[in-house]
């Protein structure tokens, strides 16, 4: 009997059970996509903040100065790093965490063509890396995504070259065309602007800078693009001073300064530093999102948790006249209560289930609208969500059908209650 | 029944307003709903409306998005700052900077620049400084100037135009770029002749509009001068804040949507329940339209009630968000609350058309009967 009263209303109720599931999966799927989202925007904005570039910067350890000073060409450097050992970057503990990085070598060259000298800048473009851990592309097409290039992009160890938007001013020399810069000709594919000082250098293979200078394998410094946490009270303390356990704790935590830290470690006779203006603001950005997101989804939750309530308060108003016969038949309170609680477990792990596979779905649809990317769910979840909806579906009939029992039959019967 | 249309109307709102009161414990079920979510639809958009600005004060503190330098050959005018300060506004900030060669005791040389220490704190809020400079004399010493980085209130005798002096270490700048190798005076220390400003740093805190109105402005401003967008801040701004405001839609649109539930759940069972009443007023010789305006009025009228008490509770749950999220006040924005009361009563006659329809097609006599 207690089984064909369960089939039968779902069967005879159609309309209501509609009603009622639809309620369930649609505050359900509303929840776990903002859930999901709400876990995976911290990640998934890091990403975007890359398009700011590069947020560590390694540079030789002996040598004082940083870059070159725009407006004071007094700047020779004296201390390299070795190219051989760039590899090592994605040997390290953080491998996954480095988007990519970028060797830079500027040498002052003789142009036939000017006067002045100026700054040809060696990099890599889009170089393919061979470490132990596996094959990459790394260069400044990774690291400063923010080059405006007009023209195309030179291909590496092709003799091709970019140049400055205010040098290609001052020479008048447009893509297509060669220069010569201290006896090496280059071709020239496209002009970079920055609103720096590569407005007035040419930039081109490391090659050709290491040929310039005479320094066969060196590299002035190197950017790096990675992908970090913001900091905290932890990640300003100085490593030298942490216990064993507070080190290996600071280590394992992907803060500017551990990646740092290690990259130092593997590049011999290097430093490498957080480039603070970068790296500061992308964390208090980041914390911001996501604490913004955590806040939201809250809210979300909760109007979700009350729209799922009020629906099953109001399904359950609607059926005191079911009770008040049941009961006038002869059935104890025990019973009507044990019928309704399993139309209700059953009605919310069916929507529930639906409402969890619509979440992930919708969860999807707006990680790649958003950010190009699938946004994933953690199965974990299901559980979760499943357990939080069948007791809030209870909490939302619990009253009304507590209340109902409670009558005399007769009272409800006659519309009394 | 022939009446005045005066006397229908008062007859019609008095049937309105009655069964608001006749019935306290569902419309109130009803208007909880109505509050909950009025309050979070109106949190959102608040959030949503305010966090642009909020984000652009967050990202403001990336620095200097625009450089000022002059041409070749030329000098920047002190007045130039002055001219700057009046384009950005005061939301923004500008800071002049000359660069010097220095030379050290022992004869290393430096890079000396100097600048005006209260707007550069502001500009430039990522750097990290052991002790800012607060009296005259006083330098801020880039980590990499020297060979080794001096301490607290040692004295380094630097010589600069020409004139040697001893200055004051109030500090070390950490940056991870250029700064590093300056060491940092204030221009109004500078011996005499030695002022001409050699660029000026701005920070417009604004989207990439801004900051490009900004430069065509100062340029043509200030003829003698070159004015660059940093591409690399202004660029990564302009899509961190396009992302975010997106994640934020997206957020909004699922809280409405779910707040739309929220009250269709709650009004459209509180019609259904409602079979009888419509049958009796059908019995008494009510035309279906007359039944469906009666209950669309009521709707309404419940709709429009909740959605003050909603709009509020919102706007205090926005302020709460702003405060632990962006230690800032919200700037609330009251336009939104025709919004919130159009969405809530819309949300509320379309969640009680679906059921009235069902009531229109009631035939009384077989409805009262019981069948």
């Amino acid at each position: 009997v207690f089984s064909r009263l369960l089939l039968q209303s779902f069967r005879r109720e159609k309309r209501r059970k509609l009603l009622a599931g639809a309620a369930i999966t649609l505050g359900v799927a509303v929840a776990t996509a903002m859930v999901a989202v709400a876990t995976n925007v911290g990640d998934a904005m890091n990403r975007e903040l890359r398009s700011y570039g590069a947020n560590i910067v390694i540079y030789p350890a002996n040598e004082s100065v940083a870059g070159s000073d725009p407006g004071l060409a007094r700047n020779v450097q004296q201390h390299f790093l070795a190219e051989r050992d760039l590899p090592r970057m994605k040997e390290t503990f953080w491998q996954l965490n480095i988007i990519g990085f970028s060797p830079m070598l500027p040498v002052r060259v003789k142009a036939d063509i000017d006067s002045e000298p100026v700054t040809l800048l060696g990099t890599w473009f889009s170089r393919s890396l061979h470490a132990s851990t596996g094959e990459s592309r790394q260069g400044v097409r990774l690291t400063h995504p923010w080059w405006k290039i007009r023209g195309s992009w030179p291909r590496d160890d092709a003799g091709e070259a970019l140049i400055g938007v205010r040098l290609q001013k001052k020479w008048k020399k447009s893509p297509g065309e060669t220069i010569r810069l201290s006896g090496v000709t280059l071709r020239l594919t496209g002009t970079v602007e920055t609103g720096g000082s590569e407005d007035d250098m040419v930039i081109s293979d490391l090659s050709v800078a290491q040929r310039i200078a005479g320094t066969p394998g060196a590299v002035g410094q190197v950017f790096v693009s990675a992908l970090t946490q913001p900091e905290d009270e932890l990640a300003k303390r100085n490593p030298a001073t942490m216990s064993p356990t507070t080190l290996e704790k600071w280590l394992c935590s992907a803060y500017a300064q551990s990646i740092a830290y290690q990259l130092q470690e593997v590049i011999p006779g290097s430093r490498a530093e957080q480039i603070r203006q970068i790296a500061q603001s992308e964390g208090k950005v980041l914390t911001r999102i996501s604490g913004i997101m955590l806040l939201i989804t809250l809210a979300a939750v909760i109007a979700a948790a009350l729209a799922v309530a009020s629906a099953m308060a109001s399904a359950m108003l609607e059926r005191r006249r079911e009770i008040g016969i049941m009961k006038s038949l002869g059935a104890s309170s025990s019973a009507v209560a044990a019928v309704f609680c399993s139309e209700l477990l059953l009605l919310a792990t069916m929507a529930a289930t639906a409402g969890f596979f619509g979440g992930v779905v919708l969860a999807r649809a707006i990680g790649s609208s958003v950010f190009e990317r699938p946004i994933t769910v953690q199965p974990v979840l299901f559980p979760v969500v499943l357990s939080i909806a069948i007791a809030i579906t209870f909490a939302g009939a619990a009253v009304p059908m507590l209340r109902a029992i409670r009558y005399s039959p007769a009272a409800v019967l006659r519309g009394d209650a | 029944l022939m009446l005045e249309p005066w006397v229908r109307f008062r007859f019609f709102l008095h049937l309105v307003l009655r069964a608001a009161f006749v019935r306290p414990g569902r419309a109130a079920l009803q208007a909880l709903a109505l509050i909950a979510a009025a309050g979070a639809a109106t949190a959102l958009l608040n959030v949503y409306s305010d966090a642009e600005a909020k984000l652009l004060q967050q990202i403001a503190t990336y620095g200097t998005n625009i450089m000022v330098e002059p041409l070749a050959g030329r000098a920047l005018s002190a007045s130039s700052l002055q001219v700057i300060d009046k384009i950005i506004g005061p939301s923004s900030i500008a800071a002049p900077l000359v660069l010097l060669d220095g030379i050290l005791k022992g004869g290393g040389r430096v890079v000396v620049a100097a600048t005006d220490f209260d707007r550069t704190r502001r500009l430039s809020e990522w750097w990290s400084v052991t002790g800012w400079p607060s009296r005259g004399g006083e330098a801020l010493v880039g980590a990499r100037s020297m060979p080794r980085p001096p301490a607290k209130n040692e004295t380094l005798l630097l010589e600069i135009g020409g004139v040697r002096r001893p200055w004051r270490v109030a500090g070390v700048l950490t940056t991870g770029s250029v700064e590093d190798n300056r060491i940092y005076v204030a221009i109004e220390d500078l011996p005499g002749q030695t002022a001409a400003i050699s660029a000026v740093l701005v920070g417009v805190a604004g989207k990439s509009e801004d900051i490009e109105k900004a430069r065509s402005r100062i340029a043509a401003s200030l003829p003698e001068t070159e004015v660059r967008v940093l591409r690399q801040v202004a660029t990564g701004s302009e899509r961190v804040l396009k992302k975010s405001k997106h994640v934020l839609l997206a957020a909004l649109t699922m809280v409405i949507i779910t707040a739309a539930l929220c009250i269709f759940a709650a009004s459209s069972a509180a019609v259904f329940e409602r079979r009888r009443d419509a049958a009796i007023m059908k019995a008494l010789g009510a035309s279906p339209t007359m039944v469906w305006a009666l209950f669309v009025a009521e709707a309404a009228f419940i709709g429009a009630v909740a959605s003050i008490p909603g709009f509020l509770l919102g706007i205090a749950a926005a302020g709460a968000i702003s405060r632990v999220n962006f230690d800032a006040p919200l700037q609330v924005n009251w336009m939104l609350y025709p919004m919130v009361l159009a969405g809530c009563v819309a949300v509320v006659i379309l969640s009680a058309a679906v059921p009235i329809e069902l009531l229109r097609r009631i035939n009384p006599a077989v409805h009262l009967k019981g069948e």
